[in-house]
């Protein structure tokens, strides 16, 4: 018994002890559910390896003096060595006692010192209850007479085998030599359960008596905490009792909990006792395994004391048990270290590449750091498993509740994570898997219904992907309507109706996770889900993660989750902005976009006054990262190569084009004011041709908005080391903290969402554009099908109008006057590694030249199956759609199909065809100096 | 008896009792730290730690201080914060009863940071009171 005078002692004590209980209530859990399965074919073992856990419990509780838990746990015991024996059959309402049972456990063992206050005899009852007996009833069952003992014993060991096994226990001088026979399968069933074979004696007076306790009292604690497999009442002098008995105790406590001395306690080994069991059991060779035994004995006439230790330690467990804070220091520590490392190399960077030894040294420490920061990174990992044990309890508590039924399937509970992401993923996982059961998974009957299984499936799958950690959680239940949770958002005011036009399926699904929604009960009834969403986004988005949703009606939701494997350490790109340093966590960054120097005005536009890039199809809005932080922008200046400042009021301003012109404002704007000065200066040196004035731009992910970050330069990946930021500084939305980079310096972490948020990006007017352009193409597409035309309309002079088919041009290529080459007459473009002979169409048709000033030009390249030929354009204005229908009249002339009114304008309509005809005639007609028409 | 560091900013000769301040320094490659309050003058990195740097010419209500040789970091004991002054000082040792309570206004120095001034021989030492320096107000 411990001592409760020694509180410190027992605090720890009793520390180790509850953790050691709730192990093992959650290592039983599994393993009830399981039976619970498969019903009466349950494996053996799992009732043997749930008796034994609920057994340990009962044993420590009862150890320690935690009345009431040992109470409970031995109520639990009861019933299941009623379901191993076979005199009760497993079903739903005593797996719920068993389960509340063990739920007691987990509060008594949270605060193991006011467990004796913890209210359990309703679970007791409970337990009592379906087994049809009371309490008392079993206990007295429980506590057979000494006579009964041997026979009672028979009852464990579950194969019938005759041959017994004669196993004689050394007391040493006062105990003397001790035979016990017993049957071979007690001590195989005793062993399989992870028990330590016994031999122990009581004296009657000394023992018994003289601590005021009776025989049957004894056998109880016996009972209790192990296995009694022979009992042997012995008229010596002084008389005695003799005792073969398994359990998982240790020598020192048994004696300890019989209160006997140790030299009374003998322990079998192990091996030996395998080694034994195992021979062939035949009744001939009873002898010679007499002797065996006997010998063995001899040969462990070592000191107790050796003995004790070699032996009884329980089986080694190859882990220990870490405070988290030291865990954390050290943590810090290898963040240090590494920094030091780097700030080493760094300073002799130039000693190393003069002196060939010190390199291998270098590489070395290295490669140590590296192990031990991945070594003690691993060390804060633990297996997803511990969050994810509770599902399948979770789940099937809910599916009773609510007369659902429904499994759950795990998959890479193995999967290693930070303890503390593990600590924040519990919560919106269990959110998530309990939605799935409560909104996602139909009734049996509806599922029926409608063709699918009764049982719904949950299927939760936990892997790495990438170097984060992806878990998905798919139902095959009901699904969610998109447009219902669209126009639910919208009745809300959350978004207006204009907004759900544009919005793609996936889109509107997400918009479960806006926080309005989450809390609606509507929602929940017509969707399925959506209880407490945006809790679950926000507490991933924490930790660094984002959650996505895709749902198909009728079939089932899979809700996709991505998060960092820790949070300590994070890969970040190292980015610049002006003279300072930041870092963005790698888990944000979707790609890296280069727009090259020469070619930003097809990438970049402005859009309502904000800057958008534009990316495969769609528009991202983009922020400058030096003016969100009011930093000057520098770039390096190509001659010089030193940093200075950047003027540029807008990346889009190194357009080497003239402004799109268009009707409806998208460009142009603000950014062509400026848009001469910017012309002349280019002219004055061409710096931004140069590979370093290419404009990067990282695209971020932060939370449901990607965006563009224009950076001035691009560094490395580092993996950094996070440090907190100081409440002075917390203001500070667009940092998420600050690291310490190679160089000794400080860095800050940028936090995309922070930044997102500071911008008031005007998302809104960006997707609006986008949609419109989608609408746009998919109108195109739409009138071509009707007959309608799409056509590119130019200007030669700025004020003649041409048109051709779009359908007829293959390609448009902006360039400036010098560029195109001339051969005697003839002009050429180099493009595409050959040369491209141009079209000047004041050569071919009666109209004005191209104005001697124009800055840019364009050449349209049409689609030809003969030869490739360019026409070049002043300016292009516009693509548009039209039914206008093409008159010719006297003035149409070769090269023209005929002119029409667009938007109250001439516009003449080329014949590409007999265009490059009249061409083609004119390179094979004679010279002509003048080069006009034959 | 307290002994007290002494230092300027702004021409102020300043104090700070000498059990608050955990060293000196003069780490002043600071990284800057974009809308934090004016008063931050940035992080520094100090053996692995990071500190934030106050200016304390804001901090107290002066125009911002300029680094030059002389100016140093005093990195204060109970909370990760530094304080940027434009030059260090002796450490001077004043009787307690000899710290008067302050007058309404020391030469443009909020008077929330000021603990009491002390006399010494040829001019008048301001003493600040490290919580109140350290004081975040949540409501700018």
């Amino acid at each position: 018994m411990v001592t409760h005078n020694d509180d410190g002692l027992f605090d720890e004590l009793s520390d180790e002890f509850a953790s050691e209980i709730r192990d093992l209530v959650d290592a039983v859990e599994p393993d009830f559910l399981a039976m619970e399965k498969n019903g009466d074919d349950a494996d053996p073992e799992l009732i043997n390896r749930a008796f034994r856990s609920i057994h340990s419990i009962k044993g420590s509780a009862g150890f320690a003096g935690f009345e009431t838990l040992k109470r409970l746990s031995h109520a639990v015991e009861n019933m299941l060595v009623r379901l191993r024996d076979g005199h009760i059959r497993l079903d739903p309402d005593k797996m719920d006692a068993m389960l509340a049972g063990m739920d007691k456990m987990r509060i008594m063992a949270n605060d193991l010192h006011a467990s004796h206050h913890v209210p359990c005899d309703d679970e007791i009852r409970q337990i009592s209850e379906v087994l049809g007996t009371s309490e008392t009833a079993l206990r007295n069952q429980e506590r057979p007479s000494s006579d009964a003992l041997a026979h009672n014993a028979e009852g464990y060991g579950a194969g019938s085998n005759d041959i017994s096994l004669i196993l004689e226990a050394n007391f040493g001088q006062e105990g003397g030599i001790v035979s016990f026979e017993v049957e071979k399968a007690q001590v195989a069933s005793a062993m399989s359960s992870a028990m330590y074979i016994f031999g122990l004696w009581a004296d009657t007076e000394k023992d018994i008596k003289a601590k005021t306790r009776t025989v049957e009292a004894f056998i109880t604690r016996l009972e209790e905490s192990g296995r009694c497999l022979v009992h042997k009442p012995a008229e010596d002098d002084p008389p005695r009792h003799y005792f073969l008995f398994g359990t998982i105790l240790d020598t020192e406590f048994l004696s300890q909990l019989l209160d006997i001395p140790k030299d009374q306690v003998y322990l079998f080994d192990r091996n030996f006792l395998s080694k034994t069991l195992a021979k062939s059991p035949s009744s001939s060779e009873r002898d010679r395994e007499k002797t065996a035994v006997c010998q063995t004995v001899a040969e462990q006439q070592t000191p107790s004391e050796n003995r004790t230790s070699d032996h009884t330690a329980p089986p080694a467990t190859e882990t220990i048990r870490v405070s988290l804070t030291l865990a954390d220091r050290l943590m810090n520590l290898v963040g240090e270290m590494v920094l030091s490392r780097n700030q080493l190399h760094r300073a002799i960077e130039n000693f190393i590449d003069e002196n060939p030894l010190v390199n291998p040294l270098m590489q070395n420490l290295n490669v140590v750091i590296a192990e031990v920061q991945e070594n003690i990174m691993q060390m804060r990992m633990q297996p997803v498993r511990n969050v994810l044990n509770k599902f399948p309890r979770l789940v099937r508590d809910m599916s009773r509740q609510l007369s659902k039924e429904v499994d759950i399937l795990i998959e890479g509970e193995s999967v290693e994570l930070d303890k503390s992401v593990l600590e924040g993923l519990s919560d919106p996982l269990t959110h998530l898997v309990r939605n799935c059961v409560d909104h996602g998974i139909e009734m049996p009957e509806t599922r029926e219904e409608m063709g699918k299984p009764g049982l719904g499936k949950i299927h939760l799958r936990v892997f790495h992907e990438g170097g984060r950690v992806n878990i998905t959680i798919k139902d095959d239940g009901r699904g969610i309507d998109a447009d219902k949770v669209a126009s639910e958002a919208m009745s809300r005011g959350l978004i207006s109706l204009e907004q759900t036009w544009r919005m793609s399926e996936g889109e509107k699904l997400n918009l479960i996770f806006l926080p309005g929604l989450s809390t609606a009960k509507t929602v929940t009834e017509i969707s399925g889900r959506g209880v407490g969403m945006d809790v679950v986004r926000t507490n991933i988005n924490k930790l660094g993660g984002h959650v996505d949703i895709r749902s198909a009606v009728g079939k089932g939701t899979t809700v996709h989750v991505v998060i960092p494997l820790t949070l300590a350490i994070i890969p970040s790109l190292m980015v610049g902005a002006g003279e300072y340093r930041f870092a963005i966590p790698q888990i944000n960054v979707q790609e890296v976009v280069s727009v090259r120097a020469g070619d930003p005005g097809n990438r970049l536009e402005m859009v309502g006054g904000s800057e958008v890039l534009r990316l495969r199809e769609g528009l991202l809005p983009v922020i400058r990262l030096a003016e969100i932080l009011g930093i000057q922008p520098t770039f390096i200046h190509p001659d010089t190569g030193e940093n200075e400042p950047d003027r540029r009021q807008h990346l889009a301003d190194q357009r080497r084009r003239v402004p799109k012109y268009t009707n409806d404002g998208i460009s142009g704007g603000d950014a062509r004011g400026e848009w001469d000065e910017i012309e002349r200066r280019q002219r004055d040196f061409d710096r931004r041709k140069s590979p370093r004035s290419d404009i990067y731009i990282v695209v971020l992910r932060a939370g449901m908005s990607v965006f563009g970050l224009h950076v001035n330069y691009l560094f490395d990946n580092e993996e950094i080391v996070v440090k907190p930021l100081s409440k002075h500084v917390k203001d500070s939305k667009c940092f998420a903290g600050a690291t310490i980079m190679g160089d000794g310096r400080v860095a800050m972490i940028l936090d995309a969402a922070g930044i997102a948020s500071h911008a008031q990006l005007r998302f809104g007017q960006v997707e609006a554009e986008e949609r419109r352009r989608r609408e746009m193409r998919a109108a195109a597409q739409e009138n071509l099908k009707k007959g309608q035309h799409a056509i590119l309309v130019f200007t030669n002079d700025p004020d003649e109008y041409f048109a051709m088919p779009l359908a007829e041009i293959s390609r448009l290529e902006m360039t400036e006057p010098q560029k195109i080459e001339r051969v005697g007459n003839q002009e050429f473009l180099s493009y595409r590694h050959g040369a491209l002979p141009l079209i000047r169409l004041e050569k071919f048709l009666p109209i004005r030249p191209i104005p001697e000033d124009a800055e840019e030009i364009c050449v349209i390249i049409p689609k030809t199956w003969h030869s490739d030929v360019g026409i070049i354009a002043s300016r292009i204005l516009d693509t548009t759609e039209t039914d206008a229908c093409v008159k010719k009249d006297a003035t149409t002339v070769r090269g023209v199909q005929g002119s029409a009114i667009i938007d109250e304008r001439l516009v003449l309509f080329l014949d590409t065809e007999s265009l490059i005809t009249l061409f083609e005639e004119r390179v094979h007609a004679p010279y002509d100096e003048n080069g006009a028409l034959a | 008896m307290r002994q007290f560091v002494t230092f300027r900013a702004d021409d102020h000769l300043l104090g700070i009792d000498i059990l608050m301040v955990r060293e000196i320094n003069r780490l002043l490659d600071i990284t800057p730290v974009q809308h934090a309050r004016d008063y931050v003058r940035g992080l520094i990195n100090l053996r692995g730690q990071t500190v934030t740097v106050f200016d304390l010419g804001v901090r107290l209500g002066l125009p911002p201080l300029n680094i030059s040789s002389s100016s140093h970091n005093i990195i204060l004991k109970h909370e990760d914060v530094g304080l940027l002054v434009d030059s260090i000082g002796d450490v001077v040792p004043v009787r307690s009863d000899a710290i008067e309570q302050p007058p309404a206004n020391v030469g443009g120095i909020e008077s929330k940071f000021i603990e009491g001034v002390a006399k010494l021989a040829s001019e008048l030492l301001v003493i600040l009171s490290e919580k109140k320096l350290l004081e975040y107000d949540n409501s700018q």
